[in-house]
């Protein structure tokens, strides 16, 4: 079963909302390629994992405010979105969730805009104008609101500095654990972290929750970006809808090879690689580190994260969200 | 031309970006936003919410650049103009919050999901910024009405 139906969420409610955002746009020009285009990113479909977790963060706090809780979760989906269609321009992906990426339908400068827009009218969708002048905007907010929201989407700059990280250490085998773990926090877990924290604190849960939520994400971000690390290595490019090794063929040193550069035998064929390496080394070293030790070793670390993540579960003992927790942590780790 | 509050600007700007960034700020091309830091000097407005202005209107015209030279062929160089874009981008976002410009930012807002549209119909860059000048020139009437 799904998540959203296992934390009883209604995506299809979701969507809609999502594309609102651009539909009610009185900028936008109905026959526009950016509208076009934005429509298409949602209706790809995904998991909404991130939403999901706004949702689930916001049953720690009061009910009442489940319009502040989906303009959150709104947000943060657009900015997922967004990053990953300048991900895939950095990444050279042309496909994504077996479609073209949006720079191949269209081109990197079309894309980076389309990029940007969607996550300036998602700020100006839902925060509004405290006050009022009323633009196609959702409904007004109050201007604490329309901070807590627009601080939402400077995480960017957090997102940038996981990029920046794995720009400056292409190919760089000398990458230490701190520096991938650093990497992989800013790339991935803080906004999953920020997620469950942002729905408690659209919902009025007290800054103590919001913290706990803010810290069990970022171990179960970091369990949930291993595991995708791992399946880099371990599936087929039919399941991930990417060449197998795809990280390492653009010089991301994942976690798998940084454990693999510790077998004596491995580590010197790892080294030779570069971005210039012919495609049968790069196949060779990929199929060695899938059929490594370092695979073993990588899930374990996925596994204490995730179970960091479980023992933190018991903080909220009294809550009756907690199962919820629970089901997010089991759909990461079954 | 006050220097002074341009220079003040730069350096509020540096104490906030990452140095993990590596953004080079001496290719930056200054000449459009002392305009708008001689606008600022003509209207009543505290000096640091000058500062805060004049900001926004760096990051928004520094990465209105980055991310026009996105036809770079080397990936490199190409990644990093468009992280460096999308880095500032969300500083603008982060200052204005940071102290408290909420008025400054909703209208900042709807502007720069408008230039990414100008940009797609190819408008210039120059008049795109012509354009935010207009906007801060407003927004200083209404401050000042």
């Amino acid at each position: 079963m799904n998540l959203h139906n296992r934390i009883g969420v209604d995506l299809a409610s979701f969507d809609r909302l999502l594309r609102e955002v651009v539909s009610s746009d009185r900028d936008l020009p109905p026959s526009s390629v950016v509208l076009s285009s934005v429509m298409d990113l949602i209706n790809a479909g995904g998991k909404r994992l991130r939403p999901l977790m706004v949702v689930l963060g916001s049953r720690f706090g009061e009910s009442g405010h489940e319009p502040a809780v989906m303009k959150t979760a709104v947000l943060l989906e657009y900015l997922h979105m967004a990053s990953l269609v300048h991900d895939d321009i950095i990444d050279q992906s042309d496909m994504r969730r077996g479609r073209p990426t949006l720079h191949e339908t269209t081109d990197v400068q079309t894309a980076v805009h389309i990029g940007n827009y969607m996550i300036a009218r998602a700020i100006e969708w839902a925060a509004g104008h405290p006050g009022g002048d009323p633009d196609g905007s959702s409904e007004d907010v109050s201007e604490d609101e329309a901070y807590r929201l627009a601080e939402l989407a400077a995480l960017v700059t957090e997102l940038c500095m996981g990029e920046y990280d794995q720009l400056q250490h292409r190919f760089d085998f000398g990458l230490t654990m701190e520096q991938y773990l650093e990497k992989t926090r800013c790339k991935t877990a803080l906004l999953m972290a920020h997620c469950l924290k942002a729905g408690a604190e659209a919902a009025h849960a007290d800054a103590g929750t919001a913290e706990r939520l803010f810290q069990f994400g970022e171990s179960l971000g970091m369990a949930f970006q291993i595991r995708d690390d791992l399946l880099d290595f371990t599936k087929p490019k039919e399941a991930i809808g990417k060449p197998a090794g795809a990280d390492l063929r653009n010089g991301n040193i994942t976690l798998p090879v940084l454990y693999a550069l510790n077998d004596p035998a491995l580590a010197p064929r790892i080294r030779q690689l570069g971005p210039h390496s012919a495609a049968a080394d790069m196949d060779d070293v990929i199929h060695r580190i899938a059929a490594s030790g370092a695979i073993e070793q990588s899930e374990e670390l996925a596994r204490s994260y995730a179970e960091h993540a479980r023992r933190m579960i018991v903080d909220f003992a009294d809550h009756p969200a907690q199962r919820d927790l629970q089901t997010l942590l089991h759909y990461f780790l079954p | 031309m006050d220097m002074k509050l341009l220079q003040d600007t730069i350096d509020l700007l540096r104490s906030h970006i990452d140095s993990g960034t590596d953004i080079d700020w001496m290719e930056m091309d200054n000449r459009p936003v002392r305009d708008i830091a001689d606008m600022l000097n003509a209207y009543e407005l505290a000096y640091s919410r000058k500062m805060t202005v004049l900001a926004c209107c760096i990051l928004i015209h520094t990465a209105l650049n980055k991310h026009g030279k996105l036809q770079a062929k080397d990936n490199e160089r190409l990644t990093r103009l468009l992280l460096d874009g999308d880095y500032l981008t969300g500083l603008m976002y982060r200052i204005a919050v940071k102290r408290k410009e909420w008025k400054l930012l909703s209208r900042l807002l709807p502007f720069h999901k408008r230039m990414q549209l100008s940009l797609l119909k190819n408008v210039s860059p120059e008049r795109i910024f012509n354009e935010l000048k207009r906007e801060i020139r407003s927004y200083l009437e209404q401050r000042s009405a």
